[in-house]
């Protein structure tokens, strides 16, 4: 009896090792490079470069530590390496053998293309990321100026690495992650988007103040998977408007005799409408805005309604025309960044399959599209007059 | 001494025993054929389901019992015995399938560089383990892991509520989707009738009068799961992206992102849907092993250990690669699955038959 449950015990033991099967794939975390940003650019040759932004362990303690078993890189707490390849999985693993440590891409927030290679077509990279298992489709894709390595460079003041300032940078802007990039590339009747990232200077007179911070300001406009212009300011509020975007950020605008108000824009929605007219379709932007003044630099007199109505007329036709800036250039060129072609397969489907489909990007300069905005101002603040206005006596 | 589940358990089973392997391999071909459409095709397969399950039990209520591992039932040997060979050949294509998908989805998303055969034999370990133990405890077991993963599921829809974007569902129901929603229907009616291995247990169900009404239940719990998936999957992912990966189930778990700190739960919800794929493999396993005991009139564990070296070997050199896999699941197993269903509720429909006349005679 004691000899079969010893036999039992050792059987147990023996089969209960063989579910240690995990330990195949086992790679201890010290072993790990976690990418926290890819870059990808192109050669003159015309090769692949993929740049990877990998955090130091070592040198993300607080103040006063260093050392210590992560690898440290002088006073920086992260380290960019690039390898070249005629393929990106070639580059990668060209810059895999300089690394002692096994790239980790299941951290990554950040993918970043650059200019070049966005222009000459992103597929190959669409391809290679999302392929791989360890890749989020939550990653956010954007468009460098200039090189992606450039980017991936950077140091800004605010975060030890800078592909979590890039990441909270493009969370506040456009919010266009991997997700939307490829649900708009694949999808008929629509073009993608993407933030364009670059490297200024931070504006600091002091000689020693100048650090290279990253700037979301621009998009990039594609056509199907090649870039195709990055807008300007007025063209990129356009594509906030468009996008819904604009919600907590402030607008701009010449109020009186070139003296501008600026209004926090606090809620906005909406809508795409359309009707058929001699087998043609027409569009109508409906765009309710509701904001409260933030800053007013002409003299005019926030208590009076008749200001309040002023105001609201001209933020209109400010919001209309860089509304139009965008939607115009886009269609001229037949790149359709606003879902047109969509709205029609979601709501003229028949239609849509016989009469526009296989033509959509010619037909596209043509069509009429009428924008309608309707602002409205809720609160001045805490004061309502100007407070250098004379007092009346 | 007999063993005997309740009518929650057998509706529990069925629902398991539908959604758990489905929703592995099965999203992304509903999706290529139907797109935004497919969220419909559950209600369908209810209503297919549902005519099945009346008609299989059509005389059930007048007999008095139908246990295949008793000598009560002695009339229709020669039905058992045929029911038995069915589902011996049923049950076979089915684990090896099941095995060999989730033997794909681990090396991919999890266990890259462990070897196929590793992964084949140590879940068949597990298996092994869970029917040795029995019915019962296959039973208790989907129970626990079934029910929690169900109440995910239930919540998903929560959790992805700041991906969810209703104009994905756009255009819902046109009448030149007809064909794709009716394809999508035959394609996925094979997998969602994989219930009928329900008829192999039916005899340990206690009351045995609710039977029917457990098993419809089961599929429409079954349905609902699949519908909060489907309908999720398309309004976060899009049917053209999610057509596109292999998995989007898992590709959809992985988007929930409540805030920057809650947002890997992929990990929670797959550390309930691998027990619960476990839960219909060893259901599975157990009922080949059941049929085996019915076809030789015996009541013995021993065809279990090469019954697992023989699945375990098919499953690798079946399908020489995942393509071949899921060629076999879309276009074979649609048919031969059917066909397969369609025998076995004919067979069970003739036994039940034959039984009532015998009892009605003895009694």
């Amino acid at each position: 009896m004691k000899k079969r449950r010893l036999q039992a015990a050792l059987l147990v033991v023996l089969l209960t090792s063989l579910t240690l099967t995990g330990c195949w794939d086992r790679v201890e975390i010290n072993d790990l490079a976690f990418v926290l940003a890819s870059g990808f650019d192109i050669t003159e040759e015309g090769m692949f470069r993929v740049a990877v932004q990998v955090p130091l362990p070592g040198a993300m303690g607080g103040a006063g530590s260093g050392g210590g078993g992560g690898g440290t890189g002088g006073d920086k707490s992260f380290y960019v390496d690039s390898g070249i390849g005629r393929t990106i999985r070639a580059a990668n693993e060209d810059l895999q053998k300089r690394m002692s440590r096994q790239l980790f891409f299941a951290h990554q927030r950040v993918v970043i293309v650059g200019e070049e290679l966005s222009r000459k077509g992103i597929n190959p990279i669409l391809d290679n990321i999302t392929r791989i298992p360890q890749s989020r489709l939550t990653n956010y894709l954007l468009i460098a100026k200039g090189d992606a390595l450039d980017i991936l460079n950077a140091d800004p003041h605010l975060e030890r690495v800078p592909a979590e300032a890039i990441r909270e940078i493009a969370k506040m802007g456009l919010e266009h992650d991997l997700k939307s990039f490829l649900y708009e590339y694949r999808r008929k009747g629509m073009d993608p988007i993407a933030p364009v990232v670059e490297v200024v200077q931070t504006q600091n007179k002091a000689a020693d103040g100048q650090k290279p911070e990253v700037e979301i300001k621009h998009i990039g406009i594609f056509k199907r998977d090649k870039l195709q212009f990055i807008t300007d300011a007025r063209e990129t509020n356009g594509i906030l408007w468009m996008e819904q975007r604009m919600s907590g950020k402030s607008m701009t605008f010449p109020i009186d005799k070139n003296q501008d108000a600026t209004i926090n824009i606090t809620g906005q929605s909406f809508k795409l409408d359309h009707r058929v007219h001699n087998n043609q379709p027409e569009f109508l932007i409906y765009l309710t805005v509701k904001g409260t003044v933030l800053e007013n630099l002409s003299h005019l007199n926030l208590e009076k309604p008749q200001t309040y109505n002023h105001i609201e007329n001209v933020m209109n036709q400010a919001i209309e025309s860089q509304i139009k800036s965008i939607l115009h250039k886009t269609m001229e060129k037949g790149i359709d960044t606003f879902g047109l072609g969509l709205h029609l397969y979601q709501m003229e489907n028949r239609l849509w399959n016989e009469k526009w489909k296989h033509r959509w990007r010619e037909i596209l300069p043509d069509l009429r599209v009428t924008v309608k905005v309707d602002s409205h101002l809720e609160r001045v603040g805490n004061v309502g007059k100007d407070p250098g206005e004379e007092e009346e006596s | 001494m007999k063993t005997r589940i309740s009518n929650l358990q057998l509706t529990l089973l069925t629902a398991n025993f539908i959604t758990a392997s489905t929703l592995l391999v099965m999203p992304q071909a509903y999706l290529d054929l139907s797109l935004q459409n497919t969220w419909f095709v559950p209600f369908l397969w209810f209503l297919l389901t549902t005519l099945l399950i009346t008609t299989a039990f059509v005389g059930w209520n007048k007999i008095e019992t139908l246990d295949f591992q008793s000598d009560e039932t002695r009339s229709s040997r020669t039905g058992q015995k045929l029911l038995a060979i069915l589902m011996i050949l049923f049950l076979m294509f089915i684990l090896i399938r099941d095995l060999r998908a989730f033997t794909d989805f681990t090396g991919t998303a999890l266990l890259e560089l462990t070897p196929q055969p590793v992964i084949i034999f140590t879940s068949l370990i597990c298996l092994l383990y869970l029917v040795w133990l029995g019915f019962e405890v296959i039973a208790r077991f989907n129970d626990i892991y079934f029910s929690l993963l169900f109440i995910i599921i239930l919540f998903l829809p929560l959790l992805l509520l700041n991906e969810i974007d209703m104009a994905k569902l756009l255009p819902p129901l046109q009448i030149n989707a007809v064909p794709s929603i009716l394809q999508t229907t035959f394609v996925g009616l094979a997998w969602v009738g994989e219930l009928v291995i329900i008829f192999l247990f039916v005899g340990n169900v206690q009351p045995k009068s609710d039977v029917r009404r457990s098993v419809i239940w089961g599929v429409g719990l079954a349905v609902i799961f699949i519908f909060i998936l489907l309908g999720s999957i398309i309004s976060v992912l899009g049917s053209t992206l999610a057509r596109y990966t292999v998995y989007p189930s898992y590709i959809l778990v992985r988007q929930i992102n409540i805030t920057d700190f809650l947002d890997r739960l992929d990990l929670l919800v797959v550390s309930f849907w691998i027990p619960a794929i476990f839960s219909k493999m060893a259901l599975t396993f157990y009922g080949i092993h059941r049929s085996f005991n019915m076809l030789f009139g015996t009541d013995t564990k021993i065809f279990l250990v090469p019954l697992a070296l023989i699945i375990g070997f098919l499953s690798m050199m079946m399908f020489g690669n995942n393509i071949s896999h899921f060629y076999f699941s879309i276009y074979v197993w649609s048919t031969l699955g059917l066909l397969l269903e369609i025998l076995i509720v004919a067979v069970f429909m003739w036994i039940v038959r034959k039984e009532r006349l015998a009892q009605s005679r003895d009694g």
